[in-house]
């Protein structure tokens, strides 16, 4: 094929046209996400293993415990921003986009529906060798899985976060113990979500061998044809082919990421994984704690 | 000189050399004689560190035969002859002995100084009056004294964080003769050392659960032993002032020695946790429970009593109210009882943790091994 490969980006493996999967709100949405995430987690790790011996050091290296608090503090604003950013996006679509219905139901929902449970269930048939690997449509229930754990996750750790962060205000309404409350579930969903990421999340969109090491699309928002139909083969089902590649609609097609762009995303992207794998080998270092 | 030369007709000047160095001698010796100085026969053989060198088989030997005249001379003993405190040289080689301390009370009467409680004068363990006070250059002076201690007691570090060390000398809370072990367990002095400059501090310890509480009791007898001392909580020879980097810490752990649970609990929240990782500014156990006046919640004086537990919350939380204060800064998840909430909070969240990671770590294994087998078969590992 004489595609231009760059064969670090999963996304960018294999031939025909490009095709924008995520927008420009996405893409920066996603890319918030993570500047937020990775500051939380490595402000708020030295807290949660207070007994390792890392967490002096990294303590340290945000300037002291409330230097580290502050900061902790700044990442929360910019998640609460990004949230309020998807939320409007949300309604931008919902009130003056064509198809509104498609927020809530059908292949371009993020919404859970019946296919998401029978899909889970062949997947498993399928690691067992019992049936063949289902065809997802252009969210499959991994992603489905990323984005409301994102939400519950944002709910949860950013209420009991807001909580802690204005005890006294929160008090008026709320019980002493709600604190205490507030705390554990600070404290697991947070692990719950580090680890979700940066291995779950990690592995299915990443690091499963038939990926490895990078797939960029978040980042440029762009796929080959090909790449579509490996990962959401429903979704090019009713594309045309011509002379056996894909013909997406019109509409998709976009030119390849720029140069710069790619270049970008395979820095960006290894450094996010490779610190994200680096927290994980910290918790795993203290698992004892 | 006039006179000697006179008799003897005129002198050549060698003669007048050797004449006047002669009487210089004979003065000297007349003066020395006048000055009447102790010992002087002994100091001609014991004070010339070459000469004992000289007849005694190791240096070792002919230093603990050499006697610091200088040193002796400006000590309080410079009016005695050596044979006031040594007796035994009647013959050479002398069976001279060392001068026991048995001597020294014969002038010196310390059998006031509670001896008998005294660490150097216990049976079989015998510290000597000159193990501290010198040989021959004896001394009272204290500051002299405190550079003996080290002698025995190198194991004692002086660290610079310890304010004691620059101000204190090792008698000033030891004391000079009774040696006394301070804040120890037996001793009804235990605190006084202490008590001597920190007095108010001691007065509120005295009345306070650590100073007063029976161990195992309710803590609220009076006039009984406390089972914390100053030295259970502000350790001995490192001790640090409270604005000292580490020292809210340090505290953390002193508490934990005695109260595991309550500092275990206590580790979970927020307050600890900070403070664990050096915020000086975020609570520690004193700056809820008070530091030398600390009482049981049952007790009215007691900081964290119901009527008191706001105000002390208002010192960092300026403006908290009352539902504020139901916080529990010593929170046990694992207990229903203590709080059915945060125990039922806490459960679903290890189950949530649990079933989510559970789940989807098998799915990520199961995926990885089937990309694995289909690959090893040289399968399209594909859809369809």
């Amino acid at each position: 094929m004489a595609e231009r490969r760059i064969p670090l980006d999963a996304a960018q493996r294999g031939s025909g046209p490009y095709v924008m999967r995520f927008g420009g709100v996405h893409r920066w949405t996603h890319f918030l996400a993570i500047i937020s995430f990775y500051t939380l987690a490595l402000t708020g790790i030295p807290l949660r293993f207070g007994c390792a011996p890392w967490s002096a050091e990294l303590i340290h290296f945000f300037g002291g415990v409330e230097r580290a608090g502050l900061i902790h503090r700044g990442a929360a604003i910019v998640t609460f921003l990004y949230v309020f950013l998807h939320v409007g996006y949300l309604m931008v679509r919902a009130v003056r986009g064509t198809r509104p219905r498609d927020l809530i139901w059908g292949p371009e929902s993020l919404v859970p529906q019946p296919k998401d449970a029978v899909d889970f269930f062949r997947m498993w048939r399928w690691f067992f060798g019992k049936g063949p690997r289902p065809r997802f449509n252009r969210f499959s229930y991994l992603e489905k899985l990323d984005y409301w754990g994102e939400v519950w996750g944002f709910m949860v750790i950013g209420g009991s976060g807001l909580l802690l962060w204005f005890p006294v205000f929160f008090a008026k309404f709320l019980p002493g113990w709600a604190y205490n409350a507030a705390t554990v579930f600070h404290d697991y969903e947070s692990m719950i979500a580090i680890v979700f990421l940066f291995t779950i999340h990690f592995f299915n969109v990443h690091l499963r061998p038939d990926k490895f090491p990078l797939d960029a699309v978040m980042f440029t928002g762009k796929a080959t044809a090909d790449y579509i139909e490996e990962e959401h083969p429903l979704q090019t089902e009713t594309w045309p082919r011509k002379d056996g590649k894909l013909v997406p609609p019109a509409a998709d097609v976009t030119h390849a990421p720029s140069r710069g762009i790619t270049i970008f995303a395979a820095i960006f992207g290894y450094l996010a994984l490779g610190v994200g794998l680096g927290i994980i080998g910290m918790i795993l270092w203290v698992l004892m704690c | 000189m006039n006179s000697t030369a006179q008799s003897h007709g005129t002198p050549g000047p060698r003669t007048l050399l050797r004449e006047c160095g002669a009487a210089t001698l004979l003065l000297l010796l007349a003066f020395c004689a006048h000055a009447a100085q102790p010992g002087l026969d002994c100091i001609r053989c014991h004070g010339d560190l070459e000469l004992l060198s000289r007849q005694t088989a190791s240096q070792t030997q002919a230093r603990d035969l050499w006697v610091d005249h200088a040193g002796f001379m400006a000590s309080t003993h410079a009016d005695f002859d050596c044979t006031d405190c040594h007796d035994g040289f009647e013959r050479f080689p002398h069976d001279l002995n060392a001068v026991r301390s048995e001597q020294c009370a014969g002038c010196h009467d310390v059998s006031g100084e509670h001896l008998e409680t005294s660490s150097h004068f216990r049976p079989g363990k015998t510290v000597e009056c000159r193990s501290c006070h010198g040989l021959h250059d004896v001394s009272s002076d204290v500051a002299t004294i405190d550079t003996r201690c080290q002698g025995c007691h190198s194991n004692i570090r002086r660290p610079t964080s310890d304010p004691h060390f620059e101000n204190l000398y090792c008698s000033d809370c030891h004391g000079s003769h009774e040696m006394r072990a301070v804040m120890s367990e037996t001793d009804a002095s235990r605190f006084s050392a202490c008590e001597d400059c920190h007095d108010d501090v001691a007065e509120a310890w005295e009345q306070d659960i650590h100073g007063s509480a029976k161990l195992g009791g309710t803590g609220n007898e009076p006039g009984g032993v406390g089972p914390a001392s100053c030295i259970n909580c502000h350790g001995s020879h490192d001790i640090l002032p409270p604005d000292h980097t580490g020292f809210a810490l340090r505290m953390l752990n002193r508490c934990a020695t005695c109260h595991p649970d309550a500092a275990e609990s206590a580790r979970n929240t927020y307050h600890i946790k900070a403070t664990a990782l050096g915020s000086e500014i975020v609570a520690e156990c004193a700056d809820c429970h008070g530091a030398h006046g600390i009482y049981p919640a049952s007790n009215e004086k007691s900081w964290v009593a119901p009527d008191n537990i706001l105000k002390t919350c208002q010192q960092c939380h300026e403006y908290a109210e009352a539902k504020f204060a139901q916080y529990q800064p010593h929170p046990d998840p694992r207990s229903r009882d203590k709080n059915p909430f945060v125990f039922y909070s806490f459960w679903f969240m290890n189950i949530l943790l649990v079933g989510v990671l559970g789940v989807f770590l098998l799915h990520t294994a199961a995926w990885w091994i089937r990309i694995a087998i289909d690959s090893r078969r040289g399968k399209e590992h594909g859809h369809g």
